[in-house]
């Protein structure tokens, strides 16, 4: 798979936003803990090629990646109900020094 | 994907209403009264905002003035850098208050992406804003008096040249933009206002023709009215006489060439034009002809007949008599009285010499008003802006070339004439010019207010004339934006009335006085009809 497949887009969101202007330092011991970026990426995408793409995209060095999940949402067309597809979220948590300039 | 659609009307709502966001209408019942208090005090707050923002940038920018022909300046005016750094700060801390954007709850997005987001629109319309706001504050700051809108020299993006053009302040604000960085500085050509020494205003001369009316005016109305309801009687005997009508059939030709024929064609007998052709001889030619007999006339074919090939030949007009019809005059007895909604006949003639004595004093007060165009226009040594002069005078001459389009008269024959009626407009348009800016300056001096009332009373007439409600009209006039050229009319009038009440008037004979109307007929005024026809 290619690195460009890997990851999908950058999400950038409010917690997002936070995350990455704070130090993973300094708030390793709160639930939104700093330093990270969040990515969509490929379902299939695992932690390691993550971790690889990232480093190759950005030109960073990864301290490490969790990841998640998402279930699409139950959504219903008149008289059919749809589900949206699932998709996989990753955040990607720098080593000290890194930073990603997202916008 | 709905939350990302309200992002952009969110920020043209904030840029067009300013002043308007800190005021959120929360409340869901009505409050009339609270509800237009708030607006007005938003607009004061809007308006005063905007005046120290001029006054500001009055203060803030360089300009530079040069003179490029007869009340012509081409002005340079540059805005610093901190003044477009300020204003665009502005905008976006007011747009991050507001912005929603997806992902962020309202007003927590960073500035960044905001600005990322919505810059462009941003700069479209901080560009747009301080064009208008720079160019207020330069002619302030440059006490100029302005005409109309100026034209700004800018570079068209999407042309290949890189050639800057003149063009209106419309579509430079579809091309100016704001630099990235230093300073922005755009150039503007615009006309200002003659500066001018009015002719004296009081005791005017001005010949007043006399009103009189004569036994003999009265007499040739009541034969008006009588020949408007006379009747044509056939005469199979009698022979044809002046201003009969004839019956027949009438053979037109010009050389080999027929150009009508027809049966039962009807003609009065007395010099006229028929089917184009100018028939100067038809009274003297057939005076005296009988039904079954046959005459020619010898007829003209005149200069603007639609056949340039036959224009100057004679043609030769022969009518085959087939009836005679003479007019009857009714008797004046009490019938044709009543009719006239009069008992008797001194009080026709009352009514007829009442009539008459209204539409003589309609055209004397006409007369005595060209004197006072004639006397402003003569007097005033007025510079006119050469393109403000050129553009009415495009205007009057396209005018008139469409009235003689409408008329019928053939496009090839409308652009021979195009030239001489672009001369005609040229000089037509200088002393409309005058005018406006001579009565611009004595309304000025003589403070002259037009009160909304006078403006509905010249409604209301012209409602009456046209037969239609007072409000249609109105409203007519305020679509097509007429309602200033009324104003501006009626401020005319109470200026030319004014100078006429202080002239000295000189008594003399009218000067035609066979150009007279019937006097049932009211004469049409001018004004009305102009604005709401058009």
């Amino acid at each position: 798979m290619d690195i460009y497949h890997i990851i999908k887009r950058p999400l950038i969101t409010e917690k997002g936003t936070h995350q990455s202007s704070v130090t993973h330092e300094e708030t390793r011991w709160k639930v939104a803990r700093g330093g990270s970026y969040a990515f969509e990426v490929h379902p299939e995408a695992s932690k390691p090629m993550i971790r690889a793409a990232i480093e190759r995209i950005y030109n960073v060095k990864v301290l490490n990646v969790r990841t998640a999940v998402r279930h699409g949402k139950r959504r219903r067309y008149r008289f059919t109900y749809g589900n949206q597809p699932d998709w996989k979220r990753a955040v990607v948590v720098l080593e000290p020094g890194f930073h990603i300039d997202l916008f | 994907m709905a939350k990302k659609k309200s992002a952009t009307p969110e920020l043209d709502n904030t840029h067009e209403h300013e002043g308007h966001e800190h005021h959120d209408h929360d409340h869901e019942h009505n409050h009339d009264h609270a509800h237009d208090h708030d607006h007005a005090h938003d607009h004061t707050h809007e308006q005063s905002e905007e005046e120290k923002q001029i006054a500001r940038l009055k203060e803030a920018i360089r300009v530079e003035l040069a003179d490029i022909g007869t009340l012509r300046k081409k002005m340079t005016v540059t805005v610093p850098r901190e003044v477009i750094s300020e204003r665009l700060n502005d905008q976006f801390s007011e747009l991050k208050r507001d912005a929603q954007i997806p992902g962020f709850r309202k007003g927590r997005a960073p500035m960044a992406l905001v600005e990322k987001r919505f810059g462009h629109d941003v700069n479209l319309q901080l560009s747009s804003q301080m064009l208008t706001s720079s160019y207020l504050a330069a002619v302030e700051k440059e006490n100029l008096k302005t005409l109309g809108d100026p034209l700004i020299w800018t570079r068209n993006p999407k042309a290949t040249d890189e050639a800057e053009q003149l063009v209106s302040v419309e579509q430079a604000l579809e091309f100016i933009r704001l630099p990235s960085s230093g300073d922005w500085s755009y150039s503007c050509e615009l006309e200002v206002r003659p500066e001018f020494e009015l002719p004296p205003l009081e005791n005017v001369e001005i010949r007043d023709p006399l009103i009189e009316i004569s036994a003999e005016d009265i007499e040739k109305q009541i034969e008006r009215l009588r020949a408007m309801r006379g009747r044509y009687e056939p005469q199979p005997d009698g022979a044809l006489q002046a201003d009969d009508l004839l019956v027949g059939r009438i053979r037109i030709t010009v050389g080999e060439q027929v150009l009508l024929e027809e049966e039962n064609g009807q003609l009065a007998v007395r010099p006229q034009r028929y089917a184009g052709i100018m028939m100067e001889k038809l009274g003297n030619d057939l005076a005296g002809a009988k039904v079954g007999e046959t005459r020619t006339t010898v007829g003209q074919v005149p200069n603007d007949y639609t056949n340039e090939s036959l224009r100057g030949q004679s043609a030769s007009v022969e009518i085959t008599l087939q009836d005679i019809k003479r007019l009857l005059l009714p008797e004046i007895n009490e019938e044709f009285l009543q009719s006239l909604g009069c008992t008797n006949r001194q009080e026709l003639e009352e009514w007829i010499k009442s009539n008459l004595e209204s539409y003589r004093l309609d055209d004397a007060q006409n007369q005595k008003r060209e004197q006072v165009y004639k006397y402003l226009t003569t007097h005033c040594q007025i510079d006119l802006p050469e393109r403000l002069s050129q553009r009415q005078a495009d205007r009057i001459a396209a005018r008139r070339i469409l009235d003689l389009a409408r008329r019928g008269v053939p496009e090839s024959e409308v652009m021979k004439q195009a030239d001489a009626i672009k001369v005609g407009a040229q000089a037509d348009a200088i002393n409309d010019l005058k005018l406006q800016f001579v009565f611009e300056k004595i309304g000025e001096q003589w403070e002259i207010e037009v009160g909304e009332e006078e403006i509905n009373s010249q409604i209301a007439a012209i409602a009456q004339r046209q037969n239609r409600r007072f409000d249609r009209v109105r409203d007519e006039l305020i679509r097509s934006q007429s309602l200033e050229a009324l104003y501006i009319h009626v401020r005319d009038e109470k200026i030319v009335d004014r100078i006429i009440t202080s002239a000295n008037l000189v008594k003399t004979e009218p000067d035609d006085k066979d150009t007279e109307q019937k006097p049932s007929k009211k004469k049409k005024k001018d004004t009305g009809d102009e604005h709401t026809g058009a």
